[in-house]
């Protein structure tokens, strides 16, 4: 617990005066923390006396500190001798203070240390400490050594000297310690037992004088301090707490810069004693040297460039440069797009029918034959899992499928699990009722909609296919068409048309539907890309039928007999996979001849001049 | 007249994104933005017409007390999914997330064994037995392929090895996994082939489509 410096300066003359202050590692204990009135029932009769006499004479006793008003005031023939204890008569007689006094008063026998423009005050012996020329550690001024030169050491404080084997050296710095953590300790200065007490040294007593000079301007504002408050316990609200409620600085040492930052807010508002954690956290620093590492060059200078890295911070990019026209690539890209349109359009406006007609496959004539072994009237489920940037691809497979639908007179229940599904589906069935075929909305055909949830509402609509209760054309109840009359459960359904552009969809329809129903005939009819992801399915049984891409549209139509649109593409397809083929085997070419002829030229320009 | 400027306006935006073949260019870019925003906007109106309006608006509305009553369960989900935007009543909407994943996981994790896992391993061992090669056409060299394909792609994601103890020169034996990893690479490397081949088909396949609807429209072609 922190008291005001006034108090310790009392506290620590009283402790040395009673002669109790030195214990058996030279050091004191902590100052008494009991209220004045305590503390000068404590102290001997002479030194009561003293301050009582002192007080007297200078009438403001909190213009400076008690003790050294106490002991200003006291002079030798005042003092009562016979209460002192023998090493002290001496030292009574003539106090560290009264000596100070003396020699102020006497000019001709001021000593060198003190300055001599500069007359001391009556009692203010901060600043009489202020000029006060530092001794080192160890040594003691030239006034004290007159004092022991006198009186002599006196045994106790000879005797724990010899006894001390530690701390007695360190005793300097345990007081600068003792002041410099005084606001958050309860360290009190320490004596060393071999010399005159370190806390009157001028080195532990200026730094004292100098913080009282800032503490009690404030107390004389107003502000009585806690100790010389009568009946009232300091333990209560420490003198330290009640500085940090002011907004002026507090135990600032002057001229620290490491300790300078000051906090702006409460409770630290005003106090200048922190340490600034960035500096310390962000700003990297030099490790310490390891003696006995060896570093490198090579590990000096990386961990050079590490350190310029942190400190560097990092550094705005600069504006992007325009890129400069590549005319090598650009006379490509135009290149393989003019020979790709060009094979396109020959195709479609010559139709040459240069390109056979592709065998249906097996799996294609499985779907073929399951179709075409459709009862009149039969429910099938089709599903157009596919967006409309794959709907050039799947829209003639589509309308090659339900073409076949329509001819064998079933019954085509729309429905999709992607939001666009529901229009592509509708718009193939415009497509086929403009060319005539048997496909009357309501009566041959039912769009259900979009069906959310994914596999969950796939396996919900696998269970109750009523879920799915509003017609996308007209928003009535779609069961109650013809067109979706005999399908009650999908168990009726005669097969399912899985119409998909990518294979995760397909393997739900799989996975949920068709482990429900596994008598449904599911039918896969998707783009050319999931082919590759669907065959497995279609080889392990759980596809009775797989058609992929626009040669399966094709091939299908071809089975159908009625060439259509699928047709037309698949030739212009065909061509412009050969010009794509032709491009890829120019390309790389072109850059086995680059890469040769660059290993030929850097090979010649490796070789010694003696070896051409 | 309204199908006539669909086809128009299908046109110009073809020809918008052909543009592409110059650059990246702001005619390209506006095509792009149209198919997004249309693509969203669309998407909002199936999901209010066919999902929240039929299935949560009108039942609350119009339904009997039982319908009202199931109609409440996913507007109290709905609703503190929608607390997830709030950082301080974030956490009631993890009661419809947790909803949602055990939900969905439950339901795809039972397909996925039942309809992939268990049908593709069963018709993987199936190709071990001779007798029925030609139970869909196929040849007895394929079903040897199939099975060769399987075994050392499966081999070729095992990262186990054996290290010879003297450093020198394995066995036949020991060096029989890695070498069946690598043959198993090989099928891999086909089938990424198989895929990009299919991929860069159907592209084509949506080019051609494109460019026969432009020569429609122009009425080059019938």
């Amino acid at each position: 617990m922190y008291e005001p410096l006034s108090q310790q300066m009392e506290s620590a003359t009283s402790a040395v005066a009673e002669g109790n202050g030195s214990s058996g590692n030279g050091y004191m204990p902590e100052p008494a923390l009991a209220p004045p009135d305590d503390q000068d029932a404590a102290l001997p009769e002479w030194l009561a006396q003293i301050e009582r006499e002192a007080s007297e004479t200078t009438g403001k006793p909190e213009d400076s500190a008690p003790w050294a008003e106490g002991e200003a005031a006291a002079s030798p023939q005042e003092g009562t001798a016979a209460e002192l204890p023998p090493w002290l008569e001496g030292m009574a007689v003539v106090p560290v203070q009264a000596a100070i006094e003396e020699q102020v008063s006497e000019p001709p026998e001021r000593p060198e240390w003190l300055p001599a423009e500069e007359p001391l005050g009556e009692a203010d012996l901060s600043l009489a400490l202020e000029g006060t020329e530092v001794a080192p550690p160890g040594e003691m001024p030239a006034w004290l050594g007159e004092l022991i030169t006198q009186i002599g050491v006196p045994d106790m404080l000879a005797t724990p000297a010899e006894t001390a084997p530690e701390g007695a050296s360190e005793a300097g710095a345990s007081d600068e310690r003792a002041v410099e953590g005084a606001p958050e300790g309860d360290a009190a200065p320490e004596l060393p037992a071999a010399e005159a007490p370190a806390w009157l040294s001028p080195e532990a007593l200026s730094p004292w004088a100098e913080e009282a000079q800032g503490v009690l301007p404030a107390e004389s504002d107003g502000a009585e301090p806690a100790a010389a408050e009568p009946g009232v316990a300091q333990a209560e609200l420490p003198a330290w707490l009640q500085a940090m409620q002011a907004a002026g600085p507090i135990m600032a040492p002057p001229g620290d810069s490491a300790v300078s930052s000051e906090a702006d807010a409460r409770p630290l508002a005003g106090m200048r004693v922190i340490l600034p954690a960035e500096p310390i956290v962000a700003v990297p620093r030099l490790g310490a040297t390891v003696p006995g590492l060896v570093v490198t060059e090579e590990q000096a200078a990386q961990a050079e460039l590490l350190r310029s890295l942190l400190t560097a911070g990092p550094e705005p990019l600069p504006e992007p440069l325009p890129a400069p026209r590549n005319w090598r690539a650009w006379v490509e890209r135009w290149s393989v797009a003019l020979a790709l349109l060009a094979a396109i359009v020959a195709a479609l406006v010559l139709q040459p029918g240069l390109l056979p007609a592709p065998e249906a496959t097996a799996p294609t004539q499985s779907a073929y034959q399951i179709i075409q072994g459709l009862r009149p009237e039969s429910p099938v489920l089709v599903a157009f899992d596919y967006e409309t940037a794959s709907s050039g691809e799947l829209g003639p497979l589509a309308l090659a499928l339900l073409r076949h639908l329509a001819d064998r007179n079933a019954h085509v229940i729309a429905l999709s699990t992607r939001p666009m599904g529901p229009a592509l589906a509708q718009m193939a069935l415009d497509a086929l009722a403009v060319e005539g075929a048997n496909v009357r909305y309501g009566e041959q055909a039912v769009n259900l909609g979009y069906l959310p949830g994914g596999p969950v509402g796939l396996s919900a609509f696998a269970l109750n296919p009523a879920i799915l209760n509003r017609d996308y054309v007209d928003g009535g109840n779609p069961w109650a068409k013809p067109g979706a009359q005999g399908l009650v459960s999908l168990a009726q359904a005669q097969a399912l048309v899985v119409l998909s552009s990518d294979a995760l969809s397909l393997r739900d329809w799989v996975e949920q539907v068709g482990t429900a129903f596994p008598n449904l005939p599911i039918i896969a009819a998707t783009s050319a890309s999931v082919e590759p992801l669907a065959r497995p399915y279609y080889e392990s049984g759980q596809l009775k039928g797989l058609v992929a891409g626009l040669p399966g549209a094709d091939s299908y139509e071809t089975l159908t007999g009625k060439p259509a649109l699928a047709t037309h593409l698949r030739e212009a397809q065909g061509f412009a996979q050969g010009v794509a083929l032709l491009v890829l085997v120019i390309g790389a070419l072109a850059a086995l001849v680059r890469r040769i002829m660059d290993d030929r030229r850097r090979t010649t320009g490796d070789r010694p001049q003696g070896q051409h | 007249m309204i199908e006539t400027i669909g086809t128009w306006v299908a046109f110009g935006l073809t020809l918008l994104i052909f543009s592409v073949v110059i650059g990246d260019n702001p005619l390209y870019r506006l095509a792009l933005h149209v198919l997004i925003g249309v693509t969203l906007a669309y998407a909002l109106v199936v999901g209010w017409a066919s999902v929240l309006q039929p299935r949560l608006i009108a039942p609350l509305l119009t339904g009997s007390a039982v319908e009202r009553l199931v109609a409440f369960v996913p507007l109290v989900l709905g609703a503190l999914l929608l607390t997830k935007i709030s950082a301080r009543l974030g956490g009631l909407g993890h009661i419809a997330v947790a909803f949602l994943i055990g939900v969905g996981a439950a339901v795809a994790i039972g397909g996925a064994v039942l309809g992939t896992l268990l049908p593709q391993t069963g018709a993987a061992t199936a190709s071990l037995n001779p007798f029925p090669l030609d139970r869909r056409g196929g040849a007895a060299w394929v079903a040897f392929w199939a099975l060769i394909g399987t075994v050392t792609t499966l081999i070729a994601f095992t990262f186990v090895g054996r290290r010879t103890t003297d450093g020198g020169s394995s066995s036949v034996a020991q060096r029989l996994p890695s070498l069946a990893a690598q043959v198993g690479r090989l099928f891999l490397i086909v089938a990424f082939g198989a895929l990009y081949a299919g991929a860069l088909v159907a592209t084509i396949a949506v080019l051609a489509e494109r460019v026969a609807f432009v020569l429609r429209t122009l009425g080059v072609i019938s």
